[in-house]
């Protein structure tokens, strides 16, 4: 096996491999490495890489397997984490020069239950500053733009770009992102991988950067589906540090992926195709949906009347946090942020509290609304985002009749669900000019199960996922 | 709020300064330019488009959002609670 096959096993084929001894950690460790080192020119996914200390951990996890300590399926296997997420001793930039010499002394709690789990992390991923996604000029970003591994001409998309493109190309096992307005599913749709926002709760945010108390969620990255199940298992759960953390039980999820669609019943928004998009992303995710029907599952129209608030209210009500968030930032080190977020930063500043808390009314309805298509559905189903990646430095496109912007399109189908904090799944679903198209897959809250559920049958019926960008 | 009222740049400073802001910063100058148009009526820029590319992400970014306050109107929020978690606080037995 080369190093290029070595890097693209899922970490469920890996796992086997180290648990059988076929594989050392190290010598996985090392074949990412050597990746990392020839495509980062290409790529930019990284803004710190961690080799040595990675190779030192996989040492160490070699060791304890070999004398029959292994610790699950996550033992010796690297991991890349959005810099936005503490581990303790390494930088931590949030993708902003103002934080380079930030180190902090503790890790996050998803960084913490990993290790735990015996993940080697190998690496921090680039990101839009501060995680507030933004379409930025060649060169505008700290610290450079993340590419495309399908054509590095283009975007990986934000604001998890970085782990999005590493885990795409084969630089890491899997990744961690964070999600606030669609920033894990972005880029998983835009590289062709597997991205879970789970219910807003599933996950600790403890050690993880704010953007937005209310819509903000960690989220792992993947190449499969069984591989997203693996890494829940390992961070899900209560933590006593995260104020909005949930002590609602965790299942294994890995016991979720039947493959078995059968009584399924799966709504598709009719509002979702009165917004534009691309009518190939469009016939890509017509197809899936016919897939999941052949797979057993029965499909409906449903209608969501107040779904086209969704931009409204959760753009108010992040602009406001983040304002609020990064307050003493904006005001004491404004003059070194990235210029246009700290116009939205400042700009946050002076939305008044009734508008904030008159937007947190208007999000009670919108969700009330949603909760009540679950009535009749277990699942609701269309596209991640309704364009594929664009090229870097493009920040409006023309789809159908209309010219929207692109950070507009790219959060058309997603801030909805950081609004109800619904879990909800991206997993590729075909290509449109030889880029990745993904299939969006939402649940009732804490049924992350349903949701891998049927993006794992959707998986096992095609091969998308084990399509390979040529880098 | 009179459509014909502006955001003075006094009344700007005052904000910004309470807000936190430098208002001796010149960027200063460009925000207030945008958020004049926009803040006092709530509604997006529609004239005067900026020139320089930092300027023009902002005049986007403000057309895209401002908006959006003026569309919540539109919703009757009678009787609604607002999304605003309060929990008195508690020990949990693990903590």
């Amino acid at each position: 096996m080369n190093n290029a096959e070595l890097c693209f096993l899922s970490v469920g084929q890996l796992s086997k491999l180290i648990a059988s001894k076929e594989v050392s950690p190290v010598e996985v460790v090392k074949a990412y490495c050597a990746r990392i080192t020839t495509l980062e020119p290409k790529l930019n996914s990284f803004i710190t890489v961690l080799s040595e200390e990675a190779l030192q951990e996989a040492r160490k996890a070699e060791k304890e397997i070999l004398e029959g300590r292994r610790l699950g399926p996550l033992h010796g296997i690297p991991m890349t984490v959005k810099d936005l997420f503490a581990a303790r001793g390494v930088r931590c930039t949030l993708g902003s020069r103002v934080f380079d010499r930030s180190v902090p002394d503790e890790d996050s709690t998803v960084i913490a239950r990993l290790k735990e789990a015996g993940a080697i992390l190998i690496g921090k991923t680039n990101m839009n500053p501060l995680a507030y996604g933004a379409i930025a000029k060649e060169g505008d970003f700290d610290y450079g733009h993340m590419h495309n591994p399908w054509d590095p001409s283009c975007v990986s998309g934000g604001s998890s770009g970085g782990s999005g493109s590493a885990t795409a190309s084969g630089e890491c096992a899997f990744a961690l992102g964070s999600d606030t307005g669609g920033s894990v599913r972005i880029p998983c749709s835009l590289c062709g991988i597997v991205g879970l926002k789970p219910t807003y709760g599933r996950l600790s945010r403890h050690g993880m950067a704010t953007l937005s108390w209310s819509l903000d969620s960690a989220g792992p990255m993947t190449r499969t589906v069984e591989d997203n199940a693996l890494v829940m298992n390992a961070i899900a759960g209560f933590d006593p540090k995260d104020p909005s953390s949930s002590d609602m039980s965790v299942p294994d999820y890995t016991k979720a992926l039947t493959g078995d669609l059968r009584g399924l019943r799966i709504g598709i928004p009719k509002e979702y195709f009165e917004l534009p998009v691309d009518p190939q992303v469009k016939q890509a995710v017509l197809q899936a949906v016919e897939k999941l029907r052949g797979l057993g599952a029965s499909v409906q129209e449903v209608s969501w009347p107040l779904y086209h608030y969704y931009e409204s209210i959760s753009s108010v009500i992040l602009l406001s946090e983040g304002a609020a968030a990064h307050r003493e930032l904006v005001c004491e080190k404004g003059a070194g942020l990235y210029e246009p977020l700290r116009m939205r930063l400042e700009t946050g500043l002076f939305v008044s509290a009734p508008d904030y808390i008159r937007a947190q009314q208007a999000r009670v309805l919108f969700n009330r609304q949603c909760h009540e298509l679950f009535d009749t559905v277990d699942l609701l189903v269309g596209p991640t985002t309704p364009i594929t990646a664009t090229k870097i430095g493009v920040s409006d496109v023309k789809v159908g009749e209309t010219t929207m912007g692109v950070i507009a399109l790219h959060t058309q189908y997603l801030s909805a669900f950081n609004l109800n904090g619904l879990p909800a799944l991206t997993l590729p679903c075909g290509f449109a000019a030889g880029l990745p198209v993904g299939l969006q897959i939402v649940g009732r809250a804490f049924e992350e199960g349903t949701v891998l559920r049927a993006a794992g049958a959707y998986e096992k019926a095609t091969d998308w996922h084990l399509r390979r960008p040529s880098l | 709020m009179d459509d014909d009222l502006e955001l003075s740049k006094q009344s700007f400073h005052f904000l910004a300064k309470a807000a936190g802001l430098n208002i001796d910063d010149p960027h200063m100058e460009r925000l207030h330019a945008y958020l004049k148009e926009v803040l006092p009526r709530m509604q997006g820029v529609e004239e005067k488009r900026p020139t320089s590319s930092s300027e023009k992400d902002l005049h986007t970014y403000i057309q895209r959002y401002m908006p959006n306050l003026k569309r919540i109107s539109e919703l009757n929020l009678a009787g609604v609670d607002p999304s605003m978690v309060f929990r008195p606080l508690s020990r949990r037995r693990d903590e």
